[in-house]
């Protein structure tokens, strides 16, 4: 591109000097060569010289200092003859180099002139033919002169122009180099700091987008870029502010609820213990009121657990645990759910024994939730939990043979109220809160929760926990 | 309680007014003589006109706290106190409970837990009382006798304890517990025992009030509260005495 742009400016500079100098100066050298020519024609004493073909040098000189006079200062040399002799004579600058013989094809052009044209308007000999070295310009006229018909060639030098076209091309290229040069150097700080920004910014929001407002941006300078780093912050401010805004505000009305719940919950099942003395026409609203109450209090004990994770406050009570034991007690606290579910809980271990650090509450309840899923969707066919590991971590696989979940859910079902199937009935939870609160509980604990579906093969849940919580 | 034959009287603290009304519908219901106050300050002053045999205290009260109402209290009864609220943290749980709390439930609870736990808690207060007076009655160990584990000397009749001659500051609950398993050095103990035999909680309550007591006695008498030999974690079950019991 730079080259590109280098090697163009030099030709269009080039070009377009040569059309307006060159030219220029070859309509200033034909009327000033016409003049001469004129002159050289009505001059008594040069015709005479130029007749008498003299041999004296200093007469040879100043007649050609004479010429020069009248063609101009960049006249180099002067060649003529007369029809009659047909010889060559040539006028030049004294220690010069110009006694370059003249070719015999300008010669003939000059011969072969019209007579009508004699002595107005002068010819270029060299504009289509290059026997001459190319930098000098031949103009070439005939003469009347005492009824002997002379050919006369006028050599211009034009050197100068030349290398003024040259050494200007090569300024204009010059300059186009140090332009690309400061251009190069410039954009690279441009970039640098542009890229700097861009990156940091990058950064910065990816870091929002995991839910980190700490991520601030600092550009120095009063450009746009450190403008657009105080709104990012700014931007952040708000957004933390706003969401801590909602999780208070789930928390208020989380803790506010209890205090009704309590009293809800006495009254409700004061009613339903009481529905043998109560009218039958009240049992089903009493048995919807106490069916209600009892998911708006689970509900709401989700909600809670929610924000307490939200607001960071969940302190584990690590312990050595044997999560082989873990899991089977587990199995057995979901025995009743799982016959009624018609379905089978299989363990599968290696015999080693895995020992880990965590709080035994959260993770017991990571396998309840997980195995209670698991039933809810297994469609009677077995489930299966595998305690095994890889390099980083120990893996707990719960694995149902039910209906699956679409590509497009899998990411959806840690999300808050996501519900795959709402009819589906469901034994533990069915707040739609479950699988996030074991998300959390799990990464709580430093591991990952990740799903693995195909759609009519079933689902597979892994609890990955790093390996540098095993108790050795 | 008096004798069996009357009924047990329950006095609820508790400011909010539905929930004490269905409470005492419920608890009337199941027998009981129900007597109310709305916020602290009636609660401290009716108290002993009322001299209830079991009082059910709410923490969020108007004037004052639930635990500043506990201690009060306990400054002048040993009146079975079980504290009904909504808070869950096990910080506040244990405080309640080393504060004296007989036994700690959190809002909302099913009625027929509710009456379950106040029966549970009279007839164990009931029974220490018959026992001897004291909270940790021992069967098999002369009580004059003095302990040594490892380098902490116990003497269960004073409820002191010294490590290197220096007196131990441990709460009523954390003495229960270390004599628990100084009398028991045979066996482990569940969280879920421990929870009854220390706290008198339900062996379904939240097991991190171990977890805290533990943490708290093992800074207190180990060496290196991280690598405890004196309560030892049984790995997957419970705790248990990891030293030889020697007489002091």
């Amino acid at each position: 591109m730079g080259l590109l742009a280098i090697l163009g400016s030099y030709f269009l500079s080039n070009a377009l000097l040569e059309r307006e100098l060159i030219s220029s100066e070859l309509s200033n050298i034909k009327s000033s060569s016409a003049f001469s020519f004129h002159n050289i024609a009505n001059d008594r004493k040069l015709v005479s010289i130029m007749t008498n073909q003299t041999d004296r040098l200093e007469d040879k000189r100043d007649t050609f200092e004479y010429i020069k006079e009248l063609s101009g200062s960049n006249m180099v040399a002067v060649y003529y003859w007369n029809e009659l002799s047909n010889q060559i004579n040539s006028l030049y600058e004294k220690n010069s180099d110009y006694s370059l013989s003249m070719p015999y094809e300008y010669i003939n052009q000059v011969n072969s002139l019209n007579d009508t044209s004699l002595g107005v308007n002068p010819i270029i000999l060299n504009s289509q033919t290059n026997y001459f070295p190319q930098n000098y310009v031949l103009l070439g006229n005939t003469q009347n002169i005492d009824g002997i018909k002379f050919g006369i060639i006028l050599v211009y030098d034009l050197h100068r122009e030349y290398e003024l076209v040259r050494n200007t091309s090569f300024l204009a290229c010059a300059i186009s180099i140090e332009i690309i040069i400061i251009m190069i150097i410039s954009l690279f700080f441009i970039l640098k700091r542009t890229m700097g920004v861009t990156r940091e910014l990058f950064l910065a929001s990816q870091a929002v987008t995991e839910g980190d407002y700490s991520h601030k941006i600092y550009i120095k300078g009063k450009d746009e870029f450190s403008v657009l780093a105080k709104t990012f912050n700014k931007m952040q401010d708000v957004v933390k502010k706003n969401e801590q805004a909602q999780k208070q505000f789930v928390s208020d009305v989380s803790h506010e609820l209890k205090a009704p719940t309590a009293s809800l919950i006495m009254a409700s099942e004061y009613i339903y213990n009481a529905k043998q003395s109560i009218p039958k026409k009240f049992h089903s609203s009493i048995n919807i009121l106490h069916t209600k109450v009892f998911d708006f209090k689970r509900l709401l004990e989700d909600l809670l657990e929610i924000s307490r994770s939200d607001f960071g406050v969940v302190v584990l009570h690590k312990e050595p645990v044997n999560l082989n034991e873990l899991v089977s007690k587990v199995k057995d606290s979901l025995k009743e759910i799982t016959i009624k579910a018609g379905t089978t809980i299989m363990v599968q271990t290696s015999n080693k024994d895995y020992i880990a650090n965590v709080d035994y509450i959260k993770f017991s309840r990571i396998i309840t939730n997980l195995l209670a899923n698991a039933i809810d969707y297994s469609d009677g066919k077995p489930v299966i939990v595998r305690i095994s590991e890889d390099e980083a971590n120990i893996l707990i696989d719960v694995v149902d043979r039910g209906q699956g979940i679409d590509k497009e859910y899998q990411d959806k079902v840690f999300n808050r109220f996501f519900r795959l199937d709402p009819s589906r009935k469901r034994t533990i939870g069915g707040t739609g809160l479950g699988l996030t609160i074991t998300k959390a509980d799990v990464e709580e604990h430093g591991g990952k929760l990740t799903v693995d579906s195909k759609l009519g093969h079933g689902s597979t849940f892994t609890v990955s926990l790093p390996k540098n919580n095993i108790v050795n | 309680m008096k004798d069996g034959s009357e009924k047990i009287k329950v006095f609820i603290v508790d400011d909010d007014v539905s929930l004490v009304d269905m409470l005492s519908i419920v608890l009337t219901d199941a027998g009981m003589e129900v007597a109310v106050a709305y916020d602290s300050k009636t609660g401290l002053s009716n108290f002993e006109t009322i001299d209830p045999d079991l009082i059910l205290l709410d923490y969020m009260l108007p004037g004052m706290t639930g635990i500043n109402v506990l201690k009060k209290i306990r400054q002048i009864s040993n009146v079975p106190i079980v504290m009904l609220t909504a808070i869950s943290d096990s910080e506040v749980v244990v405080e309640a409970l080393e504060a004296g709390a007989n036994n700690y439930l959190t809002k909302p609870i099913n009625s027929a837990e509710l009456i379950a736990r106040i029966h549970s808690v009279i007839n164990s207060v009931s029974d220490n009382q018959a026992s001897s007076g004291e909270n940790i009655k021992s069967d098999t160990i002369d009580d004059l006798a003095k302990f040594k584990v490892a380098d902490v000397v116990v003497a269960p009749m004073q409820r002191v304890a010294y490590k290197n001659d220096r007196k131990i500051p441990l709460t009523n609950l954390e003495f229960n517990f270390l004599m628990l398993l100084i009398k028991n050095s045979e066996r482990y103990f569940s969280r879920e025992e421990l929870l009854e035999k220390v706290w008198h909680q339900p062996a379904n309550s939240d097991p991190r009030l171990i977890s805290v007591l533990v943490g708290r006695v093992r800074e207190k008498i180990e060496d290196d509260a991280k690598h405890p030999r004196i309560v030892e974690t049984v790995r997957g079950v419970g705790y248990a005495l990891g030293v030889e019991v020697e007489k002091a």
